[in-house]
Parts: structure tokens; sequence; C-alpha cells
């Protein structure tokens, strides 16, 4: 850990607030990575991110440097969101990935009216595409690719074995570039990336 | 004999970066083989898209609003019920005992004289057997080091319990 970090924690477990507001400036975007990721709800999204750091305050005093503190703050982070799915009832472990219907009954804000718009956006295809998947699929990529977290980590955080999380992994990609190899043309996808 | 094509695997295992001498030889089949060139393309393609920002925003006075939430004093570790259950009388036990290995227990005695009327005779039955067992120890204090270690087990019992009570149900652990 840098010593940055431990300067930074250090004063919020002295009781420093604005020390706990630079906190969250530095770790609000892996927070909302991580629960916009899992909580489909966009008006639950804030008040889940909120949760996460009130606790995060309320637990830090028992922080003892054991781990990163982007570890330890995404597995709050991932359990929180994990807590509001259960309480709301979401399935979390379906058939790997959900069915359109049952997804956008759920989340229907989520989905894009523009189809083709979207096709030209790879992005914004992907990330519909990651909607319709399970919850620990789409939570691996996101701590994989998106806040750049190893296999360990990533084990560390979900409570998982290792190959467990790399199979996740290696089976959501292979089910995102089947899904993007049946939406776009090999020349047209290759052409939007370059 | 010309190698086999690349499994989906050995092509993700490439991407991660995960060398290995299975990777060495796998990069020599790339250089030849079109089919699985492409299928590394992909899935480069892929992972560059899914590192990109989705463009998730939270409101710009977020932090200000989660700190205005924030209690006015922040919590300190705190022993658990179970754990101040057996610590506390554990802390008492061993307050007493010092405190009567040193101390004349006459003088103490006197002064639990008003609890008489229990009709306790607080000298032979508790101060005496106390007090031998003390001595039997030769004025050494092994015992404190033995005391010490019994607390931290009970603390560590205590904080595995705890540690259960606290964990997420995660539905997925048990089926993956």
């Amino acid at each position: 850990m840098n010593t940055d970090d431990v300067r930074l924690i250090k004063r919020i477990q002295a009781g420093d607030k604005r020390a706990f507001h630079r906190f969250i400036e530095k770790y609000q975007q892996l927070v909302c990575h991580v629960v916009f990721r899992m909580v489909s709800n966009r008006e639950d999204r804030e008040d889940v991110c909120q949760d996460v750091f009130l606790k995060a305050y309320q637990n830090i005093a028992g922080f003892r440097f054991e781990c990163k503190m982007s570890t330890w703050i995404a597995k709050i982070a991932f359990n929180t969101s994990v807590n509001y799915l259960q309480k709301k009832k979401v399935p979390l472990l379906g058939d790997h990935f959900v069915d359109e219907k049952s997804f956008d009954s759920f989340s229907s804000d989520s989905v894009l009216p523009d189809i083709v718009a979207e096709k030209k956006d790879i992005v914004t295809h992907l990330e519909k595409e990651m909607n319709r998947m399970d919850v620990p699929s789409r939570t691996v990529l996101t701590f994989y690719h998106l806040d750049g977290m190893r296999y360990n980590e990533i084990a560390q955080v979900m409570n998982l074995p290792l190959g467990t999380v790399k199979s996740i992994l290696f089976r959501a990609r292979k089910h995102l570039k089947e899904r993007l190899m049946a939406t776009y043309k090999k020349e047209e996808l290759w052409h939007v990336h370059t | 004999m010309a190698r086999p094509h690349l499994t989906d695997s050995e092509i993700q295992e490439l991407l991660d970066g995960n060398i290995s001498q299975q990777a060495a030889l796998s990069n020599r089949h790339l250089e030849q083989c079109k089919m699985c060139r492409d299928s590394l393309k992909n899935y480069q393609i892929l992972t560059s898209a899914l590192g990109k920002d989705p463009g998730f925003q939270l409101p710009k006075n977020f932090g200000h609003s989660v700190v205005s939430r924030l209690p006015e004093k922040q919590s300190t570790i705190s022993f658990s019920p179970l754990f101040e259950k057996i610590l506390i009388p554990a802390s008492l036990i061993l307050a007493l005992m010092t405190t009567i290995y040193f101390v004349d227990l006459k003088t103490i005695a006197r002064a639990l004289a008003p609890l008489s009327f229990f009709k306790i005779d607080f000298q032979t039955a508790l101060f005496v057997p106390i007090k031998n067992l003390l001595s039997s120890f030769n004025g050494s204090f092994h015992f404190l080091p033995f005391a010490m270690a019994a607390l931290l087990t009970v603390a560590t019992i205590d904080r595995l319990i705890q540690k259960r009570k606290h964990r997420t149900h995660i539905p997925w652990q048990s089926q993956m």
C-alpha cells in the first residue's frame, strides 16, 4: 500500500472528515463501476453508493493495512450490492445469461431505443449485452477490465476460488465476443475499432 | 506435424498475458494461422471496448452529501457481546486474584465485614483457596502469560464467530 493511502486512512481513523471526503473522491469511480454494473435500477444506485461509503466510514477503524485499500472498498461495494439485490429479490444467478424479456421488464430504462445508433457504438452495445448477463459475470468483467484488478484480487473481493474467477471471465468474454460477431461483420467491427 | 488451432482458452490466456511455454508455442502458430490471428484480434477489440469508461457518473456533490450523513463521532472498535461476557468476568477474576496475592487478607476481610449478613466467611471460602493457588506458583508469574493466552484464545474464537455471523451469503459461492 502506498504511503499516501496510509496517511489518508490514519487521518480518517483519527476522525478527520475532510480526509474522508478525499477518500470518497479517490474511490468513488471504483465504487460507481461496481454498483452501477450490479444494480440495474437507476433510482437506487446512488443510495447504494452512499451506503458503501457510510459502511466504509463505520469500519475504517478496523482496517489493518493487510490488503490494498482498493480491494477493501471494492469488497464493501460488492457485498453492499449483493445485499441490496437479495433484499430486492433479484436473482443473482440464473442461467448465466438472462433472457432479453426478463431483463427488459426489470430495467427498461437501461435499454436504448435507437438500435441503429447503438450499433455504431460498440461500448454502448456491449453495455446492453452485459446487462443481460448474470451478476457474477458482469462483476468479474468490471473488476478485471474497468478497474484493472488481477484474478487473485477479484477472488478475494468475491470470495471465490481463483480458478472460478478465471472461468467466469473466460466464459463471459467468449459470450460477448460471439454476440459482437453476431451483430457486426468482421470488417465493420475492425473498422469501428480502428 | 502442424500444431492444431489454438483453443479459446489459450487465446484468452495470451490476451491476459499469462505467458508460459505453451504461449510461446502458440505465438509461433499465430504467425502462420490467420483464423487464430483473427480470433485474437476480435478478443483484443472486445477487451479494448470493455476497458473504456462506460460513462457511469455520480452527482458532483456526492462526496459532500455522504460526508453530511456521517455520524458526529466515528465508531471505534467495539467488543462483541460474547467477548464482553467472557472478558469482563475473566478480567475481574484476574484483578481479584492479583489483589489477594499482594494485599493483606485481614484488611480485605475487614472491608467486606458489612456483608457478613450473607453468612459467608470470605477468608476461608474465597481468599485462602486463592492465596494457596497463587502460592503454588512459588512467586513466579507464569500464570499471567497463561491467562493472557487464554484471553487471546477467547478473543480469537469470538472474532471467528463474529466473522461468520456477518459474512454476506452469496448464492453462487456454493454453486460454482
